[in-house]
């Protein structure tokens, strides 16, 4: 048994007053490859952080290599030996390749910078692994891939004893996760331990030799990788330990209604790999997965913000060409962004202006905003959505999120579209704000408008969905209908989704 | 092929100034006599060193409005120190403008005025300053020092004037710092990724005052052989100079957003565009008033083509995979 | 915490209304302190010069609400001034339509390179001002036109009702259409949207193309109406004078009035009460005998503290 290069106890971080980790522990042994697992909110980015220096843990203790020791910059936990490959490069792009795997450790010889030695050592770890690079090229000359590599170099070459790897393959195609597990094999003959965080469970269950999960910041349990089903795994993931609402919704027979939306052999590559569905009028259709499974980046090609590499979208029976947010709403398709505050809210514009931003042709003329119609359409919804705000007037970025959620939703209702498209609509609202908006979708399906619903939360899909579509690494794995819909069946689904391959 | 692509897609400036160098030629033969370089050179210098100061300040991704009054103030201050002290004449002025460049600097990295904002305050105020200290009419002194006068008339072999050759030695020194020396390449890596910087433990602020006292600096001198050139300190000297080495160090292939850009690009923009001025000065086919549209052209072009480039080689792509999350 | 919340919104408050409360206040002191401040005279030369830098923070604002900047407006300025004043001189209606259809174009082509091709606004209007500025030296020789055309020069220099100049009346239109434009149309509530939030802005489907395209535009035709008011007053249109240093103007005068530097709600209410507060600087140290490089440093002065405290509580997140 070798010794544990990693030794965290009982870590517990608070931002204002929310835990965001609760008494965690963790451990990493010499020359292992560790999975951290866990969804959105688990608490994984939170303890890296506190392992590399970034945030400063309330409670608890880190031991590395056998010294407890509290890193408050990133520069002191990359020279003690923790290095992070973030999946935000933080390279920089219009440097040498050279110049970044030797950044803040620059050769020097009597006239300042080394640059001849430095271009060789770098070429020499390059051709260590034996991809083509030219260390003498600008970083942004390569492609996302091998400046993922590139980074690892650089972390490795900084004496790393242990690597944290966030996500370090959802940006990777086939062939180029092949050359990154290369690396990860040889790192880890040379004793360097891994802290592997990913998506994707096939390359958990290849490459790692334990996992431990979080879930909502808490320790769920750390297992040997051989002694964990995919389906426990999951189950450990997202299985709710309270007691769940139970599926109320009637099943509901859409074989005769009109055909609202369908998209043929979608694909972008490497997000959405050949993803082919269709919406009735008036349906719930979930799409679940784990996280970059393709659900968002599906959604944003249908809706116009990305261009597939291929593929065909269909309204309404007719083929349309979407190649903006424009086209999508002109042909009546609208989308609740799953970041609210990035790409969702005005944040210093009112309330009443937020929600009619879209809906401006029907209450003005020759390009006048008639204000008592916008007061009027403002107000209808603010009522209707019960949104608790002063006024219109009030700025939205004063409200609470469920209400922020509530105007967008509104926005969106306010040009009667044919099919909305929900991400993560209830992400950080509280339980209250989320019924409301639960029952607002069923709403929206009775007036006959389609919804495709996407949720990190398989018992809001489970309680909403009238069909849902598994998806996994951008594949399409399994639909469940009415009754075979569960978060089991959902799990059994993302799981066994190997045997369709 | 793909070599010579390389080669020019980052030597763009130098292909620049050959072209239009043959231009030069073409429109007048003297254009290459040894006089007329000389000539052009010496202007050259004069706004030279405004150019490579403000590579730093550019390589930060900010940038630096006020260094037309820099240069007026030193020039007024080193003639009224020559009478005085001429070892003064020569220090003051170079310290006025560390003051100058660390006020910049404090008011955009600590009280987070936008650099463009900051610095046109401070050029307003120096400008104010220096008016006040010249009471509104051309600053005269008596006799000025000969150290003084060399400083920008000294020639050496009537060939190679010294404001040249300052110009030169600044060019290497700056390039030696950029290149191997850790604030240099600190300045780079500010520009490229703030964030990064602050990860890797280069501190923001400190390189970033860095560059603006080094930008006022080098500006200083410019303005300190620009009197001496002339050998009277105007209150309005430098007037429209900002934008002048802006548009070099642009031409020489930096970018304002941060993190890309040479001296020696700054060095071949400012030759390329005193030689606009000095081709128009000596052909007669277009009046010598249209200079400043094809200084607006040239750059026009320059950026069009720079952000075609940028756009299609996968800038595209990656502004979708930030969004993507 | 109530105490906090209320001071929060006396922030508020106050930002929104700085520069009308500096201009009221500076007015006051006017009035008491400087001599014949309260005279028709000060009146007209105080709209007199404050029209044209109105009006091209006007534009301003909307550019900056965008998140950009122009700083071609003062060679925008020449370049119209010059081809109307040639206009006029040569009797070519022709040449006064291309004047303003000319300006506009190049505040156009901003817009496009701006929004489609991604350049740095400070580059393109960088290049531009060369471009207008050269263009109109080049026009005109580099010299003066000057034109004789009295009842053009008397609509320019004669007061209307014995008193009030007409550039009051040009201040009072283009400040109530901008704001209309602005605060009463589907563009206003576009463009604020889209300098609040470009991407959120994209995803309701807004052409931010047409919007950035718009802003751009209007400043180069408002700088084009400011040009006409700097020509049109003295009969004559120098090519290397008319609109120099316009844009430092303009800026301060949209910061101070309270439009946000990285985009967001224009506020033309305050951008024309900073246009106010910087003439009023001017006006109060000409009266009052001090010097020109005084009034130079205090104005960049104000304009650094207006720009500090519009800054306080966005920094402290």
């Amino acid at each position: 048994m070798s010794e544990n290069i990693l030794e965290v106890h009982g870590l517990t971080k608070e931002f204002a007053g929310v835990r965001a980790l609760d008494n965690i522990e963790f451990s990493v042994k010499e020359g292992e490859i560790h999975a951290l697992m866990g969804e959105n909110g688990a608490g994984k980015s939170t303890l890296i952080k506190i392992l590399t220096g970034l945030y400063k843990a309330d409670a608890g203790t880190i031991v590395f290599r056998g010294e407890e020791r509290h890193f408050t910059t990133v520069l002191s936990a990359q020279k003690a030996g923790i290095s992070t490959i973030y999946q935000e490069l933080n390279m920089i792009p219009y440097l040498t390749v050279s110049e970044n795997i030797f950044l803040g450790h620059y050769p020097y010889n009597s006239s300042g910078i080394d640059w001849k030695k430095m271009h060789e050592d770098a070429q020499a770890l390059i051709d260590e692994i034996g991809i083509d690079i030219d260390v003498k090229r600008p970083l942004n000359t390569y492609s996302t891939a091998k400046q993922q590599i590139i980074s690892i170099i650089r972390a490795v070459n900084f004496n790393s004893r242990l690597l944290i790897m966030d996500e370090p393959t959802s940006s990777l195609d086939t062939n180029e996760v092949e050359i990154l597990f290369g690396i990860m094999d040889k790192l880890k003959e040379k004793g360097v331990s891994m802290i592997f965080i990913s998506h994707r469970l096939d390359e958990v269950y290849r490459k790692c030799d334990r996992i431990t999960v979080l879930k909502d910041g808490h320790y769920v349990g750390t297992w040997k990788t051989e002694e964990l089903s995919e389906y426990e795994l999951l189950k450990a993931m997202l299985g709710k330990k309270e007691v769940k609402l139970e599926r109320t919704l009637p099943v509901r027979d859409f074989e005769d209604k009109e055909e609202v939306l369908e998209v043929r052999n979608l694909i972008r590559v490497p997000y959405v790999n050949d993803v082919s569905f269709k919406i009735k009028k008036g349906e719930i259709l979930g799409l679940a997965g784990l996280l970059g499974a393709g659900r968002t980046e599906t959604a944003r090609i249908i809706f116009g913000c990305d261009m597939p590499d291929s593929g065909e979208i269909f309204v309404s029976g007719k083929k349309v060409r979407i190649k903006s947010p424009e086209d999508a709403i002109r042909e009546g398709l609208a989308f609740c962004t799953e970041n609210r505050r990035e790409e969702g809210i005005f944040p210093d514009v009112s309330v009443q202006n937020n929600l009619t931003i879209c809906s401006l042709d029907q209450i003005s003329r020759g390009g006048f905003i008639n204000s008592r119609k916008r007061k009027q359409l403002s107000e209808d919804y603010i009522k209707k959505l019960l949104i608790k705000t002063p006024s219109g007037e009030q700025l939205i970025k004063n409200l609470s999120g469920g209400n922020q959620q509530k105007v967008i939703l509104s926005r969106w209702m306010a040009i009667h579209p044919k099919l909305i498209i929900l991400d993560e609509p209830t992400r950080g609202i509280d339980v209250g704000a989320k019924a409301e908006i639960e029952k607002l979708i069923h709403e929206f399906s009775d007036q006959g408008i389609s919804i495709l619903f996407i949720s990190s939360e398989m018992a809001e899909l489970v309680r909403n969905c009238d069909r849902i579509l598994v998806l996994r690494d951008g594949k399409i794995m399994g639909e469940l209908t009415g009754q075979e819909i569960s978060e089991k069946s959902i799990m059994e689904t993302i799981a066994t989704g190997k045997g369709n391959d | 092929m793909n070599k010579v692509k390389t080669f020019f897609s980052s030597n763009i400036a130098l292909v620049g100034l050959i072209i239009v160098l043959i231009i030069g030629v073409c429109v007048q033969r003297t254009f290459i006599s040894p006089e007329n370089l000389t000539n052009l050179l010496r202007s050259s210098s004069l706004m030279g060193f405004i150019g490579i100061g403000m590579t730093f300040v550019v390589l930060c991704g900010s940038i630096d409005l006020s260094v037309a009054s820099a240069f007026a103030l030193s020039g007024y201050l080193m003639l009224y120190m020559a009478q005085y002290n001429i070892i003064l004449a020569f220090i003051i002025p170079l310290l006025a403008g560390a003051v100058i460049g660390f006020i910049n600097g404090v008011l955009i990295e600590k009280l987070s005025i936008p650099a463009f904002i900051a610095t046109l305050a401070t050029q307003m105020f120096v400008r104010g300053l220096v008016q006040m200290f010249c009471n509104e009419v051309t600053y005269k002194i008596d006799v000025i020092p000969v150290p003084v006068l060399a400083l920008g008339r000294l020639t050496f072999g009537n060939l190679i004037p010294l404001p040249l050759l300052l110009f030169v030695a600044a060019t290497l020194i700056v390039a030696f710092v950029l290149k191997r020396r850790f604030i240099g390449r600190s300045m780079y890596i500010v520009g490229g990724n703030r964030e990064a910087a602050n990860m890797m433990g280069v501190s923001v602020p400190k390189t970033m005052i860095t560059a603006h006292i080094l930008c006022s600096v080098l500006t200083c001198i410019g303005g300190m052989i620009y009197t001496s050139r002339v050998g009277v300190a105007s209150p309005l000297a430098g007037t429209g100079y900002e934008m002048y080495a802006i548009a070099a160090v642009v031409l020489g292939g930096a970018k304002l957003t941060g993190g890309v850009g040479k001296v020696s690009g700054s060095f071949i923009g400012t030759l390329i565009m005193s030689s606009f001025s000095n081709i128009f000065s000596m052909q007669n086919i277009l009046d010598a008033v249209w200079s400043d549209v094809v200084v607006g052209a040239v750059l026009l072009i320059v950026i069009m083509v720079q952000a075609a480039v940028t756009l299609r080689s996968g800038g595209k792509k990656n502004k979708a995979q930030t969004g993507a999350v | 915490m109530t105490e906090k919340r209320s001071f929060h919104l006396d922030l508020v408050f106050l930002k929104k209304h700085i520069a009308l409360i500096l201009f009221l206040v500076l007015l006051v002191v006017n009035i008491f302190a400087t001599n014949n401040f309260l005279s028709w005279i000060t009146f007209n030369n105080f709209f007199k010069q404050v029209t044209r830098i109105c009006l091209v923070s006007l534009g301003m604002s909307l550019v900056i609400a965008t998140g950009g900047i122009d700083i071609s407006v003062g060679s925008a300025m020449a370049l119209g001034a010059v081809l109307a004043a040639l206009g006029i001189v040569h009797q070519s209606p022709l040449l006064i339509v291309l004047s303003i259809v000319l300006v506009v174009a190049f505040g156009c082509l901003a817009g496009v390179a701006v929004s489609k091709l991604a350049i740095l606004p400070m580059v393109v209007t960088l290049a531009l001002r060369y471009a207008m500025r050269g263009m109109a030296k080049g026009i005109s020789g580099a010299a003066n036109v000057t034109y004789t055309a009295p009842r053009l020069t008397a609509f320019f220099t004669k007061p209307v009702f014995g008193h009030i100049p007409v550039h009051f009346f040009i201040l009072i239109a283009a400040v109530a259409i901008v704001y209309i434009i602005v605060n009463k149309m589907k563009l206003g509530s576009r463009i604020e949207a889209y300098g609040n939030n470009p991407v959120a802005a994209r995803n309701c489907g807004i052409n931010t193309v047409k919007i950035v395209v718009f802003c751009y535009a209007i400043t180069a035709a408002l700088s084009w109406a400011a040009g006409m008011l700097e020509a049109g007053v003295v009969s004559s249109a120098h090519p290397s004078t008319i609109g120099t240093d316009m844009e430092i103007d303009a800026i301060a005068a949209a910061l101070i009035g309270g439009t946000p530097i990285d985009g967001g709600y224009p506020n033309i209410v305050g951008t024309t009460c900073g246009a106010f507060v910087l003439q009023l600087i001017t006006m109060m140290c000409n009266m009052n005998n001090v010097s020109y490089p005084v009034t130079l440093m205090l104005k960049a002065c104000i304009i650094l503290a207006a720009l500090y405290f519009h800054g306080i509580g966005k920094r402290s997140r």
